[in-house]
C-alpha cells in the first residue's frame, strides 16, 4: 500500500506511542498539529519519517522538523 | 525429579509453559511486548538513549514550560501556513479527542540493561545446574563434521550471528519479538517474519543433514 492510499481517512499508526501527540491533546490551543500532521496527511510528519526509517526520535521534535527548548 | 530437569534439555513442553509465561507476563506487567533485540538495541546505543530518557524526565518534570513553548512554536508555525493547509485546517472544524489505546510504553535503558544480563545469568546458572560447564571450540553432534576444529567453527559463528544480527535489524524483530509476542497477538508483520526464518531454518537443515 502506498503512503497517499494508506494517508485516506486514518489516523498517523504512531499515535499511540507518539510524546508529542500526548502533547497535542493536552491542549486545546495546539490542535491545529493534530490536524496537519496526525490525521490523514501523517506521512508528512517528520517524526513519522524519521521512526519509519529507524531513527531515534527526540521527545521535543516538533512534526515540522522544528523543534521546542526544554 | 530435580536431577531430571537439571541434567541435559527439560521436556519440550516445559519449554514452552516457561516461553510463553515470559512472553504473557513481560506483557502483563510491562504493558508493552517482550522483544530482546529491541532491549539490546536499547543497551547498543545506550548513549543516544540515555540523552533521550533526560528530556523525556525534564519535559515531564517542566511541563508548564513545555506547553508555553509548544503554544510559541504552534504560533509560529501558524504564521507560515501554506495556502493547502490553511484550506486544510479551514476544513476541520474541530478534532476530537482520540481514544488511545493505553500510555505508550517503553522500556528504559536500565530495564533493558538487567533483561540482557540475566539471559546470560540464566544461562550460566542453566549450565552449572547442568554440570556441563566448559567452553566449546567444537559444534556439538554432527554438525561436527561440517565445520571441525576452531578455524571452521568460530568463523561460522561469527557469519551467523552477523547474519541474525542483519535480519534482526531488517525486520524489526527477532524470534522474542516477531515469533512469541507477534504472533501471540496475530501480527501480520511478525507471522510473515516467523514463517520465514523458521521455514528457511528447516530448509537449511534438511540440506545440512542431507550434506552430512
Amino acid at each position: 500500500m502506498n503512503d497517499q492510499n494508506k494517508e485516506k481517512n486514518s489516523d498517523c499508526t504512531h499515535m499511540n506511542r507518539c510524546q508529542m501527540y500526548g502533547l497535542f491533546e493536552l491542549d486545546d490551543s495546539v490542535e491545529v498539529w493534530k490536524i496537519l500532521y496526525c490525521r490523514g496527511t501523517y506521512t508528512r510528519c517528520e517524526r513519522y519519517k524519521m521512526a519509519e526509517r529507524g531513527l531515534r526520535v527526540l521527545p521535543n521534535l516538533l512534526p515540522n522538523g522544528q523543534t521546542i527548548e526544554v | 525429579m530435580i536431577e531430571q530437569f537439571v541434567e541435559g534439555f527439560w521436556p519440550f513442553w516445559l519449554g514452552a509453559f516457561g516461553l510463553s509465561f515470559t512472553a504473557f507476563g513481560f506483557c502483563f506487567f510491562m504493558k508493552t511486548p517482550l522483544g530482546v533485540s529491541g532491549f539490546f538495541r536499547r543497551v547498543l546505543f545506550f548513549r543516544a538513549n540515555l540523552q533521550k530518557e533526560r528530556m523525556q524526565a525534564a519535559m515531564k518534570a517542566n511541563q508548564a514550560s513545555v506547553q508555553e513553548a509548544l503554544q510559541q512554536a504552534t504560533a509560529a508555525h501558524m504564521a507560515e501556513l501554506s495556502e493547502d493547509d490553511r484550506k486544510l485546517l479551514e476544513a476541520h472544524k474541530k478534532v476530537p479527542k482520540t481514544k488511545r489505546s493505553g500510555k505508550a510504553v517503553v522500556v528504559s535503558l536500565s530495564a533493558s540493561a538487567i533483561y540482557l544480563l540475566f539471559i546470560v545469568v540464566g544461562g550460566f546458572v542453566g549450565q552449572f545446574l547442568n554440570g556441563s560447564w566448559t567452553v566449546a571450540y567444537q559444534p556439538s553432534g554432527s554438525f561436527n563434521d561440517l565445520v571441525a576444529g576452531p578455524e571452521l567453527f568460530i568463523p561460522a559463528l561469527i557469519l551467523g550471528g552477523v547474519l541474525v544480527g542483519f535480519g534482526t535489524s531488517m525486520s524489526g524483530g527477532c524470534t522474542s519479538g516477531h515469533g512469541l509476542s507477534g504472533t501471540a497477538r496475530l501480527q501480520p508483520g511478525s507471522l510473515v517474519s516467523t514463517a520465514s526464518f523458521f521455514g528457511t531454518a528447516i530448509v537449511v537443515a534438511f540440506i545440512l543433514r542431507s550434506l552430512l
